[in-house]
This record gives C-alpha cells, structure tokens and sequence, in this order.
C-alpha cells in the first residue's frame, strides 16, 4: 500500500542528518518520536531504510585485496584480534569479516564522492591451478570485482560469486570480463552458472549469442573461433543468436528448458549438441554430490532423433553412480537402490549416462554408445515396460534391481523425492549387462512400452572398465 | 594457497546474503558509520560461529539473528550520547522486522527497477547522495547547487522511489 507522502517526507527529514552523524539530541529524540508513534510509521520507517541500504549497498566502491591476510586467520585467530575506533567502512564483501585485518595492516581512507569509481559487483572466492599470462592481471582470491575487469587466463579454474548470487566457474583457457552486476561477456572458456531467484535475467554474452538466464544453472562452452555451446543443466534460458540473417542482428530468443542444448557457430548456424560430460564444464554442484574424478570410458553418444525437432542432449556422469544420483537430463528423477541396500555394488561409483526421458516417445530410436576400453555396459530397463528384443539378444539379466525416485514433472507435478536408498521409489528397474571386450560402438534401440501403460520411463546406461 | 571448503562456503554464503544483513542493522543503527561498524563485527561473528551453522539451512536468517545480538552487545558499549533508538524502540522495528527473506528480495527487485524509470539526472543524484562517504552538503558542493535545494531533491525521489516500489509490490501481489 501507498503510504502517505507525507510520513515518507517526515522520516526523510528525520533521518537525513543522523545517518551523516550529524544529529544533535534533538534530532534523535524526533526520530525516535516518529518510529514510536504508530505500527504505521514503524513500517513506513523499515521500508524506507530497507531501500536506503539497498541504495548505499550497491555504491559500493572496490575493496582491497585481502585473501592473503584471511588464509592466515582461523575463526579463533580473528576473535583473539581486538580491534578500536571506528573501521574505515565496511559496505562490501570480503572487507566485512577481514576489516579487522585491513586495519591492521593499513588504514583505508573513505572514498569520496568526487571521484566515480567502479562499483564492485562479484566476488573472486577461488582460483585454482591458474595460469594468468605473464604480461596480464592476475587476480588473487577475494578480489571484488567490478564492471570492465576481464579475467584472461590461460588454464585453471576460477570461481566467482555475483552481489546477486549467481555463482559462475570458468575454466581456462579463459576470457571472462565483468559487465555489471547481472552480465558478462565471454570470449573464451568454459562456464558453469547457477542463477537464484535473485539473479534471474542474468546474462553471459559470446561472440555469436546471448544466454538470459530464467532461474537456472548452464554449461556454457566458448571457443577461439567464437562456437558456443549452450546446455541447460536446471531451468530454463533464453537464447538470442547473432548474425543469423547475416546482418549481425539478433533473432528472436529461443527458450531452451532444462536437458536442451545448442550449438551455436560463427554465422549463426544452430545445431544440437548431442552430448557433454561432467569432465567437459566445471563443476558446479555441491561438494557432497561431486562425481569422483575417473577416468572417460564412454567418449561420445549420438542417436538418430530428428535434430530439426529434438534438442536434447545426453550428459556423461564420469564415476558418478551413487544414491540420488540425477537420473536423466529432462526430469529431476534419481537413482536410488531399491531397499536398505543400497544400489548394486557393480554400479557403485559407476559411470553413467544421463538419457533424456522424452527419447521413449521416438519410433526405431537407436543410440550409439562409443566405449572407448574394455569395460562392461549395464542397461537399466524399467520393469513397468516390455523388455524389447535388441535387450534380451544381446543382454543378460543379471537379475538386480535399481530404483527410480520421481521427482516433480509436467504429467506429476506433486511428486517429491526422498534421500537416500529405499526411500520414495516410485517404480524398479532391471539391471542388464553385457561385456564389450575391445574399444567399440555398442548399439541400443527403443522403449516398448507395455498396451496398459501410461505412464514409463526411458532406460539408463552405465558403464565399468573392465580389470586390466 | 586456496580457501578451504568452509572458508569458501562462508564466502558464498555471505556474499549472497550480506545486503540483507546490513538491511537489518541500518534500520536499528541508522548512522552510516555505525552499522558500518557493527556489519564488521556481525561479520567477524558469523565467521567464528561458523562452525555451528548448519549447511543447508537458512543462511540469512541466521546471520540476521546473530547480527541483532551484535547490535546489542555493540549498544551497550557506546555512550547513550550516540545511541539513536531506545531499548523499547529497538525491540519495536526488529518486532516488525521479521520479513521473509522473500519479501526482502522482492522490495530490492522492484527498487532496482524503479531506479532504472528515473530520468538520469535524478538517478545520478540519488546513486551520488548515497555513495560511500557522501554527504548532502559535499554533493550539493560539487555540483554547485545549495545544501537545501539538494536535499529537497533527494526527498522527492526518494517518495517518487518509494511510491514506484509500493506499487510494483501491490502489482506483483496481485498477479
């Protein structure tokens, strides 16, 4: 609701000279006043300040570096520190839980308003294994960032947290520059970004295309020639292609939802990208979920889905079976073993392939799984379909079940997961084998769905190298 | 040398919900310097207690609850000279502070919009007056204009803002 002008005016007047500390008692006493007299005022007050650190928050100029200071402190070491007097200022990231350290080492002047510095927009908390180019910038960990800083760099990783809360890792070689608070624009590298609420809209630019994220989290791929490569890990993102027309203008945004993928080249031609692996992006998920590092066994997927009408790809796991594990690319269903179990010792830790759910629908659907050393390749067929004839040829049953637990999607929106194995399947699935003695490409057909079903779900692959 | 994973987590973590931390404090210790202050020692807090957060759970409203007993505990060691609210007074605004994290962001959302519907000279003036280590009267110095008219031209934009943000927020709770 509107408030009166006049309550904003009074808590304007009230408050204008005890924020610059230049209230006399007087002052003070009117503003306590006016926030005591009425629930409406005390509302009206909390908005107004609401807005006023949002308006000073996001002039926040650049901060010091002070990674090296904060590696040498432990939580315990900074609470032994006593530190006097005002701190110089304490708006911004890093400089909040290390002023302490900042004015140990050196007392900061205030900016001032005279001079319009660049206002830090994102944070550098990692920079792993980097190689900066000797004749470049070098950014150290926790260094804020602001609009116009480029990150080039020539392997490695770094990871950036935006004001907004979008976190993006980019993998070199790399160049990344900052644009604002809600935008950059890669040249080059590879990027992995999870977007919040709060940072829906934001945008990574390339050469050939512009990607607005919706709510998300995306694998972005750039090359030297420009090439980019788009996949929608969460969510959902638009995406604007240049050049298309040969005019260097934009065409329409094209929404991609989540498990879709698409390449976009020098000139504008879009094609689908068929497959990424977890080794390709860097790694954005959360520590405790992280694939284990392994070596590839499958090094490339492809099937004979229209292109023209699919745009989904399919998504390598590398080592990454285990309990809740993401079960396909277009659906947040999850692998779990079917009771207090566990899942299959000769799946634990497996590499697997995230299918895309919607590849059950496609008549005479065959994939092409490259294996690339000796390993054997499970099939896990749902038990609520009919086993079709390419399965029980060159198959065998092992006779182990894995389960499915569903999770949200647009024919059962009100489905949930559990956590952990046994709990909130929904539907078994039959483990399937068979040994690919020598690097080969394994052919796989369709799903056969049995006359009384409505519902089924698409299988999954995994893959273990065989014992040298 | 790099971040371990907790140092790392609290630097996510912190970066995402700082802003609303210093929300909180400015409303109860509404002096630039002050909160300045106490956000340093809120922050200093979080990251000794950091061993007692819980991942997963509510990041915000933890530090919001230890940046309240940090304001305080920073209460009792000032002069009451220079303390601005009374002890009634702070309860009342927390009382009334308890927003959902949600809300907070919508307001943030809707004012960012609102900044962008100024004509640029407003927005230029409004972002100068709220820059760190302004003043009313250093602005009105630079741009050669009186302390008075200045003021008077931040109180409309901030009502011009203010009615912008209500607004969207009605709009919005309506769709």
């Amino acid at each position: 609701m509107t408030m009166p002008q006049s309550l904003i005016e009074q808590i304007h007047d009230r408050v204008g000279r005890v924020l610059e500390g230049s209230a006399d008692d007087a002052d003070r006493a009117a503003l306590e006043q006016l926030v005591a007299s009425s629930p409406e005022a005390r509302s009206a007050y909390i908005s107004f300040m609401e807005d006023t650190a949002l308006l000073r928050w996001r002039s926040a100029t650049r901060q010091p570096n002070v990674a090296a200071e904060l590696l040498e402190l432990t939580p315990g070491e900074v609470s032994r520190r006593r530190w006097s007097g005002a701190v110089p200022w304490a708006a911004a990231v890093m400089v909040a839980i290390l002023g302490v350290v900042a004015w140990r080492t050196a007392p900061m002047s205030r900016p001032t308003a005279a001079v319009v510095k660049p206002t830090s927009v994102a944070t550098l908390i990692r920079a792993t294994n980097v190689a900066w180019p000797s004749d470049g910038t070098s950014w150290p960990e926790l260094t804020r960032l602001a609009r116009g800083d480029v990150l080039r760099f020539d392997a490695g990783e770094v990871e950036l947290v935006f004001d907004t809360g979008v976190e993006v890792i980019v993998r070199g070689p790399a160049d990344f520059e900052i644009c604002g608070g809600d935008r950059a624009f890669s040249r080059l590298g590879k990027i992995s970004a999870r977007v919040g609420v709060d940072g829906e809209g934001f945008t990574i630019e390339t050469p050939v295309a512009r990607v607005v994220d919706l709510g998300t989290e995306f694998a972005i791929e750039v090359t030297s020639s420009g090439l980019t490569d788009v996949a929608v890990l969460q969510g959902r993102v638009d995406l604007a292609v240049n050049g298309s027309n040969g005019d260097g203008h934009e065409t329409e945004a094209r929404r991609l939802e989540q498990g879709e993928g698409l390449r976009v080249e020098p000139g504008g031609k879009v094609g689908r990208v068929m497959a990424i692996s977890s080794d390709q992006f860097p790694d954005g998920s959360r520590s405790d979920r992280r694939p284990r590092d392994a070596e590839p066994i499958i090094t490339a997927i492809s099937d004979n889905s229209p292109s023209e009408t699919v745009s989904k790809f399919y998504r390598i796991i590398r080592g990454g079976l285990s309990e809740d594990a993401p079960a396909f690319v277009d659906r947040n269903h999850e692998w779990n073993g079917v009771d207090s179990l566990g899942i299959p010792p000769c799946l634990d830790n497996a590499e697997y392939v995230m299918t895309f759910n919607d590849d059950k629908f496609v008549d005479g659907f065959q994939m092409a799984v490259e294996v690339s050393r000796p390993a054997t390749l499970y099939v896990l067929m749902s038990d609520q379909v009919r086993v079709p004839e390419w399965l029980r040829a060159d198959f065998v049953d092992t006779g182990m079940k894995i389960g499915l637990d569903e999770g949200p999607n647009r024919f059962k929106p009100r489905l949930e997961t559990g956590v952990g194995t046994g709990q909130s399947i929904d539907t078994t699935f039959s483990v399937w084998c068979r040994v690919v003695p020598t690097p080969s490409t394994v052919m796989l057909g369709g799903v056969v769905p049995s006359a009384d079903l409505e519902g089924y779900n698409m299988y999954g692959v995994a893959v273990v190298a065989l014992p040298e | 040398m790099h971040l371990d994973e907790s140092r790392r987590l609290f630097v996510r973590l912190l970066t995402q919900h700082e802003r609303r931390v210093y929300g909180y404090i400015l409303r109860l210790v509404p002096v630039w310097s002050d909160a300045d202050e106490v956000l340093q020692e809120t922050n200093v807090r979080l990251w000794e207690e950091f061993d007692r957060f819980e991942p997963g759970t509510d990041f915000a409203a933890w530090a919001i609850r230890v940046a309240h007993y940090q304001v305080l505990t920073w209460r009792k060691r000032r002069s009451r000279s220079r303390i601005v609210f009374s002890d009634e007074a702070i309860q009342a605004i927390a009382d009334e502070s308890a927003s959902p994290i949600a809300e907070i962001d919508s307001r943030q959302a809707a004012l960012e919009e609102c900044l962008k519907k100024l004509t640029p000279r407003n927005r230029d003036l409004i972002l100068r007056c709220y820059a760190d280590g302004s003043t009313i009267r250093g602005v009105a110095g630079q741009l050669g204009r009186s302390a008075d008219a200045v003021y008077k031209s931040v109180q409309r934009i901030r009502v011009t803002l203010h009615n912008c943000v209500a607004q969207r927020l009605l709009t919005e709770g309506n769709s």
